[in-house]
């Protein structure tokens, strides 16, 4: 075998690979609290704060879109104007998902979370991430309106989600 | 109940940093005790740690998957220790890897010297006599490779990483690291282009 070929073979090796289960569970068990744990200074609920802080980015992602190069407008003077219908839209939704959020408590979100169905807690879980992914495209393509639709459509599974374990 | 989660369109993010501002915000909030933000950082990376550390076990699932268990400990326990100067991917990655020679070390019962290349197990006669047929296989073939070799080699041409970094993490110097990559290389090949393999 010469060089070439065994270039090409190494080339062709997967550099990620699937274990035959899922191993979280068990790295999860073994995980210690952490020693001087402080409580998280991102508002009430993480997932209101996420979704608030990707509201912004979305309409800054977007700001910057219609501002172009060069421009110096600051942004709040400019959202209201120039926000299209679909991102408003959006970040109504998001408001709605916060203020069922307020409706509750810390201590009673932090139980629900602790106390919930795993797979409530899965499904929480992927929802983070779908809108934390979703909100980075769209900050790079803000014009793309399968993303924002998509993120709508992950914020109302949430909302509904939410709800349900909040009144559970 | 089930939700099911349509996936995501994989179009427009192009951009190496995204990826890399997500990992360091589920960073701070798993260094902060966010066992989801940790969840997340898993199942983002846990295939790359698995891949390096199933070749560096020669090939043993089962093995690797305990050692990639420990590596994520590793990880939840080290977390605060990250500084942010690089990619999270690149800090888990070295961290995986040394869980995974620690465990060769802990398993062959030596210290780390430097192997001697005149060892037995490079002795292609005899290696070719275990060898079952293992056609044009990289992995399978890398996996037969004793320990160190197959440590130099998985570390230098599949993970890119330089001869002065391979002998830190092995302990050896780096005469021994180029040395030790250059008849794993030759060993290869002979495998691979010989009566045991595809010509």
């Amino acid at each position: 075998m010469d060089e070439l070929e065994y270039r090409r073979l190494l080339k062709a090796l997967p550099h990620a690979i699937e274990p035959d289960r899922d191993l979280f569970p068990g790295i999860a068990a073994r995980l210690e609290p952490r020693a001087a744990a402080q409580p998280r200074r991102r508002g009430l609920f993480p997932f209101a704060a996420a979704a608030g802080f990707t509201a912004v980015a979305i309409a800054a992602g977007w700001l910057a879109l219609q501002r172009g190069p060069g421009a110096d407008v600051p942004m709040a003077a400019n959202v209201a104007a120039s926000t299209p219908v679909m991102l408003r839209e959006a970040r109504a939704l998001r408001a709605e998902f916060d203020a069922a959020l307020v409706a509750g408590t810390a201590d009673q979100w932090t139980q629900v979370r602790e106390q919930a169905d795993p797979r409530f807690v899965a499904a929480w879980t992927e929802l983070d991430a779908a809108e934390a992914e979703l909100s980075e495209a769209l900050e790079q393509d803000p014009n793309a309106r399968f993303l924002l639709n998509r993120l709508k459509q992950v914020q109302e599974q949430r909302l509904h989600l939410t709800r349900k374990a909040l009144s559970a | 109940m089930m939700f099911a989660i349509n996936p995501l369109p994989t179009a427009s993010v192009s951009h190496a940093m995204p990826a890399e501002s997500a990992d360091h915000a589920l960073v701070r909030a798993a260094a902060d005790g966010d066992r989801h933000a940790f969840e997340r950082l898993y199942r983002r990376h846990s295939a790359r740690v698995f891949a390096v550390i199933l070749r560096l076990q020669g090939g043993d699932r089962a093995r690797a998957e305990d050692l990639t268990q420990d590596a994520f400990v590793r990880v939840w326990q080290k977390l605060p220790e990250f500084r942010f100067e690089s990619a999270f991917s690149t800090w888990l990655h070295r961290l995986a890897v040394n869980t995974a020679l620690m465990a060769l070390r802990s398993a062959r019962g030596e210290p780390g010297a430097d192997e001697d290349v005149s060892d037995p197990e490079f002795h292609l006669a005899d290696t070719m006599a275990r060898l079952p047929d293992l056609g044009i296989d990289l992995d399978k073939v890398i996996a037969k490779l004793p320990p160190r070799a197959r440590a130099v080699l998985v570390l230098h041409d599949v993970e890119g990483w330089k001869h002065e970094e391979i002998s830190d993490e092995l302990g050896m110097a780096v005469g021994s690291s180029k040395a030790q990559l250059h008849r794993a290389r030759n060993l290869l090949k002979q495998w691979l282009g010989g009566p045991h393999g595809r010509a």
